[in-house]
C-alpha cells in the first residue's frame, strides 16, 4: 500500500505516524479490499514524477502535523486530487481564530473570542472578557499551551512566556471566554452530514482531552446537540469533523473548536460506533457536497 | 517478529499485523521507535512530537 500504481484509481491515505485511528482505518480498508495507496507528507515534494496518478484521486487526510496536513491538502488539490477533508476545511480547523470567525459568520454559538497578536493586546482582551479567560495558541491540539487565566498575575506570566517564543505565529494567541471551566465537555463526530453520536469527556485537569487522559462516556442522545454538530461541520466546510462543545449554565450548547483530522479512540470505546467504517464508506462512495448553513 | 532495538540493541517483539508508521516502545530501554518499514522490518527512533501535532 505504498506506491502509486496502475489499475483502478486507489484511495489515497495521507499519513506519517500511525495512531489508533489510522490503524483502524488501514485495517478497515484491507477488510473491504479497497485499493489504497499510502502517501507520506514527510517525503512529498510534488516533483513532476510524484504527481502522476494524483489527478482524480480521493485522499483521506490523516496527517498528524497540522502544518503538513494543510500544506499537503492544498498541494493535492492543486494537482487534481480531492482531499478529504478539503484544504479549506483543514486550514480553518487548524487555526482557532479562523474557526471562530467561520462559526461566528455562520451563527454557530461559540464563546466570545478576541485576537491577541501582542501581549498588550492580550491584556486588553483579558480585561474585556474578564476572569476566568482562556489563552490558546492559534494552532495547537491535545490542549497543549492552552491556559486558564484566573487573575492578572497568571495573565502577565502566560503572555510574557508567549512573547518570548521564537516564532511570530506561536506568539499570536486568542483569548476566549471560559465557559464552565473544569466541567465535562462534549465531543460529537460528524461524517458526511450525519452526527454519529456524542461523548462526554471529563478529567481531573480542567482540559478534557482524551490525549491528556480524560475519561469518556456516551452522551445521552440529543437532537439539538446533533443538529448543532452537523451545522458546525458545515460551517467550517468539513465532511469529517470532531466538534467539541460545552453545555452552558442555561442548558444550551456552545462550540469550542472543530477538528478536521479527528481522533476517535475514546468515541468508539464509549459509543461502540464504528467511526472508521463510516469514514471509509464516505471516502469510497463519495461524500455529498458540504453546504454552509444559511 | 523479533527485532533489535536501534537504541539499546536489545530484542523486542513487533506484532505481525503492525503497520509502517506505528510507534512501539522498547521494553528494555523505553525508547519510542517508529516502524520505518515492515518488509523488511526496520525500526528508527520515533520523531519527537512537534508543536503542531494533533487532530
Amino acid at each position: 500500500m505504498n506506491e502509486l500504481r496502475e489499475g483502478p484509481m486507489p484511495l489515497g491515505i495521507l499519513l506519517s505516524t500511525v495512531r489508533y485511528e489510522e490503524r483502524r482505518l488501514l485495517t478497515e480498508l484491507e477488510r473491504r479490499e479497497v485499493p489504497a495507496v499510502r502517501l507520506d507528507p514527510r517525503t512529498m515534494s510534488f516533483a513532476p514524477k510524484d504527481v502522476e496518478g494524483l489527478r482524480g484521486m480521493t485522499v483521506l487526510n490523516r496527517e498528524i502535523s497540522s502544518q503538513r496536513a494543510a500544506l499537503t491538502a492544498e498541494s493535492l488539490e492543486a494537482f487534481g486530487a480531492r482531499s478529504m477533508n478539503d484544504a479549506s476545511a483543514t486550514r480553518v480547523c487548524g487555526n482557532k481564530w479562523l474557526t471562530y470567525l467561520r462559526l461566528r459568520q455562520c451563527g454557530i454559538p461559540t464563546p466570545t473570542t478576541l485576537l491577541a497578536p501582542t501581549p498588550e493586546a492580550g491584556l486588553e482582551a483579558i480585561a474585556a472578557i474578564g476572569y476566568p479567560a482562556v489563552i490558546k495558541p492559534l494552532s495547537s491540539s491535545w490542549g497543549n499551551r492552552v491556559s486558564l487565566i484566573t487573575d492578572q498575575y497568571a495573565a502577565d506570566a502566560v503572555l510574557e512566556h508567549c512573547a518570548a517564543l521564537p516564532s511570530a505565529v506561536a506568539r499570536t494567541v486568542i483569548v476566549q471566554e471560559a465557559v464552565r471551566p473544569g466541567s465535562p465537555d462534549i465531543r460529537g463526530i460528524v461524517v458526511d452530514g450525519v452526527c454519529l453520536g456524542a461523548i462526554t469527556r471529563s478529567s481531573s485537569d480542567w482540559r478534557n482531552n482524551v490525549a491528556r487522559g480524560a475519561s469518556v462516556e456516551q452522551h445521552p442522545p440529543s437532537e439539538e446537540l446533533h443538529r448543532l454538530c452537523v451545522r458546525t461541520a458545515a460551517a467550517v466546510g468539513a465532511t469529517i469533523a470532531g466538534v467539541d462543545l460545552v453545555e452552558c449554565e442555561d442548558g444550551s450548547y456552545t462550540v469550542l473548536e472543530v477538528n478536521s483530522r479527528v481522533e476517535f479512540q475514546g468515541f468508539e470505546r464509549a459509543t461502540g460506533v464504528d467511526v472508521a467504517a463510516r469514514i471509509v464508506e464516505v471516502c469510497t462512495a463519495g461524500a455529498t457536497e458540504v453546504e454552509k448553513p444559511l | 517478529m523479533d527485532t533489535q532495538c536501534v537504541s539499546c540493541t536489545g530484542t523486542l517483539q513487533i506484532p505481525a499485523d503492525s503497520y509502517q508508521g506505528e510507534i512501539v516502545s522498547c521494553p528494555g530501554c523505553s525508547a519510542e521507535l517508529e516502524i520505518y518499514s515492515t518488509h523488511p522490518l526496520e525500526l528508527a527512533i520515533a520523531p519527537e512530537p512537534e508543536e503542531d501535532w494533533g487532530e
